[in-house]
This record gives structure tokens, sequence and C-alpha cells, in this order.
């Protein structure tokens, strides 16, 4: 394919020990040149070549998203549930700000899932321009991930009650596919935490500390499994860096080698 | 096409379990080699290895007679799945555009691909004479916008006859039938293999040459028409898209000019009287070098915001060849050449779908509403395989359900 005068951009630079795997899912190379290139823009544009901006993207349906897609999975409502603007409001939004946040919440996501950095939705920061709306993606896409965990019957057998040495009867690869859907969760979970402005001690923000507690114990119950499991550190450094790293701190494994039958996080919630 | 047969062999995967345990043994029952066979195909298909795909189709077509294929085809149609042709056919397809070592097209596969690549190459032919680039020039007082339109077919069709020719190009080594077989065949089946793919080839050349002189000249009239425009000095939408313009025409017209060139092409030698000009290269850069007096600071600051939105939108609806789309091929993971490929809907009129209304996955515009609710599964889809339904939405489907 040939992209003519599609400037590539050079500023764009993930920190990352191995990028091979994030090379290959869709969005990373794209939403990371997308980013590059639209900062660049509402860094230099008068208010009125902004203006001008959002009208050309406003007026283009398939620039428009959805958001509160999570409303499909939330059990009940609660302090972090996302609000209508209105009787009429389809959760259809369109702007800039709108179409950065959704690429920086997808690429803060794939760097979490896939490669080792510690505060990966860090790697690529919100600018002042696009902050609300990636603060709303953020808290939709928390409580999609925590919703769908606890009505996956999955995450039952994961933290099913066993000896310390018995091993879970899953596929050592499911687990690693779980350490990232828990791990990826998790980081939605601080990021949200951090960005909330409600104020310490509000509904809001305990929840998300809860909802964060929730989501780490339940990060340590996968690890503690994939201890157990020969193969895991193996698979855990071909698929996902993050959790093989994980697997090698020691702190951390004196604490999983604690965990036992009895000892160990509460359970995560399960409907 | 060639996604929705990627979804079904998803599908696939768990099927088999299911009816191997509900279905009596029977004469349209399918063999443990064939079951085997069928699973490892859908999971190289999965992985994006389209190679194996194709390797372990061709070689199950070649034990099998057409009854026996027939028979195969009706279990997997009862199924809703793709046929053996159809499995065989697009993956065939999808190699021979990636390009890449493939094995040979035995006979038998032959008398199945061959009519649906010729099909594939006609089409694309096909769609090259109706098109309005060639035949239908622009009025002179033509907008940004409909040029625009035109260039974007002119860019899809482009890709079409590429593929194309890279099917007639490979085709034609491909095919593999001894002399012994060839007496078997009967004439029509002997004309078939022995198509001249090569002329067939050259013909798509001469037909994507056309296409480029007519792309590049309808860049020529953009570029004048987006100087025009730049000469008004108020901000204004198409202002703003002339500041843009100019510099994507530029750039494709120079390098249009620069491969003709490089194939020692000597310029009276275009079919369109506009590229026969000596100073043509000279004119373009000198309207260049006006467009872009004229543009000044908006210049860079439209190529943001339209290279921006043309990162986003592939990332929005792009597809890769692995993992249900979610994915580049292996390759990606190191060339960065690979990573730039993807399948992207040519039709730019998208209406995104309401994904919590949305009934069928391959229903949703884009595909993925949100990438990471699927991708980190990337490891073993069948956990959606058990009766639990698992991680992917309580059903017995492997692949891309909505995973709550």
């Amino acid at each position: 394919m040939f992209f003519g005068a599609v400037g590539f951009n050079s500023a764009f630079k993930i920190p990352a020990v191995d990028s091979r795997t994030l090379n290959r899912l869709v969005g990373f190379v794209e939403y990371g040149q997308a980013l590059a290139n639209l900062e660049r823009f509402i860094a230099s544009a008068t208010p009125e070549e902004l203006e001008l901006a959002e009208q050309i993207v406003g007026e283009r349906d398939d620039l428009a998203i959805f958001t509160n897609v999570s409303r499909r999975v939330e059990k009940e409502p609660s302090a972090l549930s996302e609000r209508a603007e209105g009787p009429a409001d389809t959760f259809q939004r369109r702007g800039l700000g709108w179409l950065m946040a959704l690429a920086r919440v997808e690429l803060g996501t794939l760097i979490a899932g896939f490669d080792d950095h510690e505060t990966p939705m860090t790697a690529s920061r919100p600018t002042e321009f696009e902050l609300d709306e990636y603060r709303e993606m953020i808290e939709d896409s928390l409580r999609t991930h925590y919703w769908a965990l606890r009505a996956d019957p999955i995450v039952k057998v994961i933290q099913q009650r066993r000896r310390p040495t018995q091993r879970l009867p899953l596929d050592e690869t499911v687990l690693i596919a779980y350490y990232r859907r828990v791990w990826v969760a998790l980081q939605l979970a601080r990021t949200a935490s951090l960005l909330d402005a409600s104020g310490a001690g509000s509904p809001r923000q305990s929840l998300l500390q809860q909802w964060q507690q929730q989501l780490d114990g339940l990060e340590k119950v996968v690890l503690r499994d994939l201890v157990l499991n020969n193969n895991a550190l193996r698979l855990a450094e071909s698929y996902m860096p993050r959790c093989a790293q994980r697997l090698l701190e020691r702190d951390l494994r004196m604490q999983l080698d604690r965990m036992g039958a009895v000892d160990g996080p509460p359970p995560f919630p399960t409907n | 096409m060639a996604w929705r047969s990627l979804v079904l062999v998803g599908i696939m995967l768990c099927a088999w379990p299911a009816a191997h345990a509900s279905a009596a043994p029977s004469a349209e029952s399918l063999t443990p080699k064939e079951r085997q066979t069928l699973d490892a195909v859908g999971t190289s298909w999965f992985r994006g290895d389209q190679h194996t795909a194709v390797t372990r189709l061709a070689a199950l077509v070649e034990r099998l007679d057409d009854d026996r294929r027939t028979s195969i085809d009706a279990i997997l149609s009862s199924k809703r799945l793709p046929s053996l042709t159809q499995m065989l056919t697009e993956s065939r397809l999808s190699v021979l555009q990636q390009g890449g070592k493939i094995p040979k097209l035995q006979v038998h596969e032959a008398l199945i691909v061959l009519p649906a690549l010729e099909q594939h190459i006609n089409e694309a032919l096909e769609a090259a004479s109706k098109s309005r680039v060639i035949g239908d020039p622009l009025s002179p007082t033509a907008s940004l916008d409909e040029y625009d339109d035109l260039l974007w077919e002119s860019h899809v069709l482009a890709n079409r006859l590429a593929g194309a020719k890279s099917i007639a190009d490979r085709v034609s080594h491909l095919i593999h039938v001894s002399p012994r077989e060839a007496e078997r065949l009967t004439d029509q089946q002997r004309e078939l293999v022995n198509r001249d793919y090569q002329a067939l080839s050259k013909r798509i050349e001469q037909v994507a040459a056309d296409l480029a002189e007519h792309e590049t000249v309808l860049r020529i009239n953009r570029l004048s028409l987006a100087t025009n425009i730049l000469e008004q000095p108020d901000l204004s939408r198409e202002r703003m898209f002339a500041a843009y313009y100019w510099q994507v025409d530029v750039g494709r017209i120079e390098a249009f000019l620069e491969a003709s060139r490089r194939r020692q092409r000597k310029e009276t030698q275009f079919s369109l009287a506009e590229l026969n000009d000596s100073h043509l290269r000279q004119r373009v850069a000198q309207s260049g070098k006006k467009a872009q007096h004229l543009a000044g600071q908006l210049a860079p600051k439209a190529a943001w915001l339209f290279d921006g939105i043309f990162w986003w939108h592939r990332g929005r609806y792009g597809t890769g060849t692995a993992v249900f789309g979610l994915a580049k091929s292996e390759e990606a993971a190191t060339v960065p050449a690979a990573q730039f490929a993807l399948y992207m809907p040519p039709d730019r009129e998208l209406d995104p779908s309401d994904p919590t209304k949305v009934l069928r996955f391959d229903e949703s515009t884009p595909r993925y509403d949100r990438r990471h609710h699927y991708w980190w599964a990337w490891e073993d889809r069948r956990l959606a395989v058990g009766p639990s339904g698992a991680g992917t939405g309580g059903t017995a489907l492997a692949g891309v359900q909505p995973f709550y």
C-alpha cells in the first residue's frame, strides 16, 4: 500500500524492552502515529483552526465514538456509573478530544498487556485538551473489565480454594491470558483513581480503592497459580514480559509462597 | 468475504466437540484425520499462518474424490461453515497476495481454485473498466471533495489491481500438473490449467498503468485547484483541506514521474497528453512552492490534523491477518513494512454501530468497538470452547463474541 505524503512522525516513541509483539497488534502503530500527529496539531493550532478542525471531525460519521459501553455488563449502578446527558443521549460522541482519548486508552492498554512497562498508562499521557474525555473513557473501560471479570466463571475456577501444591485444572496459557486481563484492569483502576477529582473519601474514590484492592488480590491469586505451574515462567517470558517480571520479584514470591488454602487476599467478587 | 470465513473457521474450533459427541457414526461423519486437518487449518488460520492453512488444505483435497469432497462440504454447510473450496480459495488468495513460499497447485486443487482466482482477477479488471477515474473526467468546476472521492476510488482500485497482478504473476509458476494427469483432464479443464497467466499479468499491468496516469492527471488538476483556493487568505474549511492536499498531490505526482523515469520511460509515451510535457515536473514543483508559500503555517498544521485522522481511522477500522483481525502477520513483529499492512474497508461512508445494540459480532462497525476488550486472550481463544462459555460471553463460540 502506498501512503503518499502521509507523514510517519518520528517523535513517536514508547520505551519497551521488547516491542516486537506490540508491533503486530493492530492499533499500536496506528494510534501511536495518530496521537503524535494530533498532539502537534492541538499544540500549534489557533483557536479558530481548532474550532474548524472540530467541525471537520464532527461532520464525519466514521469518526464518531460510543461511550458508556460498560452499561451492557454493569450488574448494578454504582458511584462510578456514567450518567446520560439527557433522556435522548445515545452516548454517541464526536470531537478531537474523543479521538485522542480513545487512541490513548487503546495504546495504554496495549502496552499494559504486551510490554513490561511498570506504569503503562503513563507511556502516553493525556494532554489537558482531552483530559475530560480520557477520564471518562478510562472509567468506562475499567467498568467493562471489572464487571466482565465478575461475571466470568473462569475467575471462580481460578479462585477455588485448594491445597498450596494443588494445581488448577486450567491450561497454563489460560492463566497467562487471565493474568493479562487482570493486569490491564488493574492499570485502568490505578489510572482512574489518579484522575478522579471527586476528593478523598468520596463514594467514587472509595469505590475505586475497593476495586483496585480486589483486582490487586486477584492478580496475586493468578500469579500464585502460575508459580505452581512449571512452564509458567517460560510462557510468561514469551507472552507477557510483565508477568514474568512479577514472578521474579523476590518479595512477591515469598508472599505468594505463603498464600495457601486459607491465607490470601479476600476473593474477587463473582456474580 | 475472507473475514467472514475466518470467523466461521473460528466457530469450527468449538463446533467439533459438540458435533462429535452428538452425531451417530455414519458415512457423513468426518474421519479423525479429516477432523484433525480441519482443526489444524482453523488453528493456523487463526494465527495468521495462511501458508500452513493452504498446505494442509491442499494435501487434504488431493486425497479426496469429488463425492467425498461434496460430503465434507455438506457437513460443513450443515454447520454453516465455509466449504473446502471457499477456505482453500481464500487462503490461496491471501498467500498469493502476501507473497512468500507456498506449495504448488496440484491437479485437484488447481481445478478447484483456479476458477475462483481467475474470477478475482477478472472482477478487478472489470471494476477498472467501469471506474469513473478512467472513464468519466471531472468537470472543471469540481470541488475538492469530488476530487477526494475519485482519488479514493483510484486508491482502492490500484490495490485491487496490485493484488490481482500478484496472483497472476505467481499462479502460473505454481501449477503442477504432470503430462499423465493432463491427459486425464477434459478439454475445458486442460484449458483452465494451461491459461496464459503471464499475458493476464501484462494486461493487468497495462490497466494499472492507465489508472495511474489518470490518477496523476487528477492530482495535477487538484493541485491547481488547491493553489487557487489558497490564494484566499481567510481561514475556511476549503483552505484547510487545500493546505493538506497540495502536499499529498505534489508528493504523489513526483513519485509517479520518478517511477516512470526509473523505468526509462520516455515522456512522450504516456497515453494522456497532459503528461507528455517535458516541463511537467518543473511546473508541479513550481506549483508546490507557490502553494507552500500561500499556505504558510497552515500547511504543517493541516498535515498533522489529517495525517492524525488518517492513522486513527486505520487503528479504528483496520483488520490484520491474524487473531481474527486483531493482529498483523508474524513478519510485522520485526519488519517495518509489514506493520503497514491492514485490510481496510473500501467504503469510506462508515456508520459506526452502537456496540451495546449489536447482536452478531460480524455486524458491528468497526469490528472491535474497543480492541482491549478482546486481545487479552491472545494465547488461546479456546477459552470460549468450554461448556462454561468462559471469558467470551457465555457462548460456545471461539473467537470474538463480546468478551463479557
